[in-house]
């Protein structure tokens, strides 16, 4: 084997040895200097998203281990515009409140970013479940980061994460031995026989169960709200929508290449866990005070839209699904920022803290809208056409039902989120003054804001490019 | 009943007794014995893998797993120092008893599926001519099986990627558990003040809370 058979994983070797560069500059650089970690991490990270589009990508890695091709390109191109954007929204923040662990924080990102880059391209479970474990592990330390803040939640929260991401794995693992016991093999292509027995659908469930953790799928969200609540918000950006990304990839990947004769067994636990995800997320997000508790269960109601995408299941729903994740990133980021600079002026994290922001800094309030309706699925921002999109697909697939839950529950949510607008645009406030927002924030706030609009109203190009992408997945 | 089975249910039966009687409220009460039991437990799996001839993984369970786990399990014990006093007896609430139906019945579910299983399979066959069954993936089939040779050709031709990638996950263990386990610095000056916007706040604790490196201003 030679370098250039590895080719096709460059976008996770650039990452890897990324993480390292950092690692290295910071063992070197003057602590004063150490706020360039991040604007050097934005830059690779930048650099990386552009190489997407000027390297070679596609090929086989190892006779079939490792697929490059659209698909993994489209998906790793998503994680790093979430990660980028993460790094933007956090750099004077991780500068001001850890000035000595920059490089560690940094180098931590890089790696769990490694991990999902590489996780969709896996056709063999060992490399498959390294990689899942590469995304998983980095993201518990940076959840605990804010290690000692008085009073505050975070060993909870990352404990939390910890402990559920274990038990997740656990059940992962145990699923996907039994698999490989039974099929002496670890390739997607031979993991399931064209007549699967009963064990083989015991293992889709548990390897179903253990995922669905990852994603926060209800009833599987406990940790959600705490982990959300008690973590740094820059790193709860991050945490809120790349692992989901790669959690849909993982899915795609066992599900639909190594499962596709399975799907007796999975479908129906899988339209159970659908509609428990919708109702239990958007009832439970309507009483919330605390935004970034609201943006849990918010979260957790959009992954019940995304499975629907993958409930419709062929090639048209995986790539509406593709072209949700892809403005759930833009709409979700861009929310968690916005909660990050109003509490970063020291308004506090409940929506009370958001009163009066219209009047305080309009443009703000004005990204604020643009992400709420996104998040709601109102004409003609991004998320609408995702959502109809979904719609679409679940429609075609012969899941009727669904739309209809789906579009109650959407109104469901207009509820909620009109509360938080409402807070911004009616409400008053005592404090005046704009809003602070360090450059760099507002740079990862108004490419959401581009993201958001843009994608609402030309959605054909992404939309385009997610139908090519699922080519690569069969 | 052959040799092999015997030794399967002697082995299978004792780690299954070991893990049970690390939960048992008696011996729970100290964590070394629950440790100890651990020890067995992981013994015993070493013998089944021995069984199966994973001949290095046997052996590398036992001086990894009982060895140089069990050592970091023994020093958290040491650490935490835990007085027999101050462990709470095991209390049955109703989630617990919940959980423990719940568990009762996946684990009803498992055996079911396991017998039903096991009708249909066939016996795989680890000599050489069986090559075919798993040739795509262990190339060069079963022929020397579980030795050193065979398990280091595939780590580095079939599984080079992973592997490499599981170097990278224990640096990624290492530099996280540095960060969260080394001191704040609180010795060394701040480098940066705290930013004028938090000032006009000076009377809100929570506003200084979120300085964690560098103490409170």
């Amino acid at each position: 084997m030679s370098l250039a058979d590895l080719q096709p994983l460059m976008l996770g070797l650039i990452l890897a040895c990324a993480a390292l560069l950092v690692l290295l500059v910071d063992l070197v650089i003057k602590p004063s200097g150490k706020p360039i970690l991040g604007w050097l991490t934005a830059a690779i990270l930048a650099g990386t998203l552009v190489a997407s589009w000027l390297l070679p990508l596609e090929g086989e890695v190892q006779a079939g281990v490792w697929q490059g091709n659209l698909w993994s390109t489209f998906l790793a191109r998503v994680m790093i515009s979430a990660g980028l954007l993460a790094v933007l929204g956090g750099l004077d923040y991780v500068a001001r409140v850890w000035p000595y662990r920059q490089g560690e924080f940094y180098t931590l990102l890089l790696f769990s970013l490694t991990g999902m880059v590489l996780l969709p391209g896996c056709r063999e479970l060992a490399a498959f479940v390294v990689c899942f474990e590469l995304m998983g592990i980095p993201i518990y330390v940076l959840a605990a980061y804010s290690k000692n803040d008085n009073g505050k939640k975070p060993p909870e929260a990352a404990l939390k994460l910890l402990l559920i991401g274990a038990a997740s794995t656990a059940l992962t693992f145990f699923g996907a031995a039994l698999l490989v016991g039974m099929a002496g093999s670890s390739r997607f292509a031979e993991l399931v026989p064209y007549e699967p027995g009963p064990l083989h659908a015991v293992a889709a469930l548990l390897l179903l169960a253990g995922m669905a953790f990852k994603i926060g799928v209800a009833p599987f969200h406990m940790w959600v709200p705490d982990t959300y609540e008690g973590s740094p918000t820059p790193v709860v950006a991050f945490l809120s929508v790349a692992p989901k990304v790669a959690g849909f990839a993982a899915l795609s990947s066992i599900f639909l290449i190594a499962m596709p004769t399975l799907a007796h067994a999975w479908r129906p636990m899988l339209w159970l866990l659908v509609v428990v995800t919708m109702v239990v997320g958007n009832l439970v997000a309507i009483p919330q005070t605390n935004l970034k508790r609201l943006m849990a269960f918010s979260g957790v109601a959009q992954v019940g839209y995304i499975l629907l995408g993958f409930l419709g299941g062929a090639e048209f729903g995986a790539a509406m699904m593709l072209f949700y994740l892809a403005t759930y990133v833009f709409a979700n980021i861009g929310m968690f920022l916005i909660v990050h600079a109003v509490a970063e002026a020291g308004e506090g994290e409940d929506i009370v803290s958001l009163n009066g922001l219209a009047r305080r800094s309009p443009w703000l309030a004005l990204a604020l809208l643009m992400f709420l309706l996104s998040l709601a699925g109102i004409p003609f921002v991004a998320g609408f056409w995702a959502k109809f999109y979904v719609f679409t697909a679940a429609w075609r697939a012969g899941h009727g039902e669904m739309v209809l839950l789906g579009a109650l529950f959407a109104t469901v949510a207009l509820f909620y989120y009109l509360g938080v607008a409402r807070a911004a645009f009616v409400n008053k406030s005592a404090i005046e003054g704009p809003v602070p927002v360090k450059r760099p924030l507002a740079l990862a706030i108004v490419v959401c804001l581009l993201g958001t609009v843009g994608l609402g109203a030309w959605p054909n190009p992404l939309v385009e490019a997610a139908l090519a992408a699922v080519q690569g997945l069969y | 009943m052959s040799m092999e089975l015997i030794l399967f249910y002697v082995l299978g039966g004792g780690a299954l007794a070991f893990a049970a009687a690390m939960l048992l409220p008696n011996v729970g009460r100290n964590p070394i014995h629950s440790a100890l039991s651990l020890v067995g437990t992981l013994f015993c799996l070493a013998g089944l893998y021995a069984l199966l001839s994973a001949h290095l993984l046997s052996a590398l369970q036992i001086i990894v797993y009982a060895g140089a786990v069990m050592v970091l399990f023994t020093f958290v014990i040491m650490l935490l120092n835990l007085q027999p006093d101050e462990i709470q007896p095991v209390r049955l609430t109703t989630l617990k008893v919940a959980a423990g139906i719940i568990g009762l019945f996946v684990f009803g579910k498992l055996i079911t599926a396991i017998t039903l299983a096991a009708g249909g399979a066939q016996s795989v066959d680890l000599t050489p001519h069986s090559a075919a069954i798993g040739g795509a993936t262990w190339e060069g089939g079963f022929n020397g099986y579980g030795t050193i040779r065979e398990v280091g050709r595939m780590l580095y031709t079939t599984f080079l990627v992973p592997f490499e990638l599981v170097s990278v996950l224990l640096l990624v263990a290492a530099v996280g558990a540095v960060v969260l386990a080394k001191r704040s610095l609180h010795y060394i000056d701040a480098p940066t003040p705290p930013p004028a916007k938090l000032n006009r706040l000076a009377n809100k604790p929570e506003a200084a809370a979120t300085h964690d490196d560098h103490g409170h201003h």
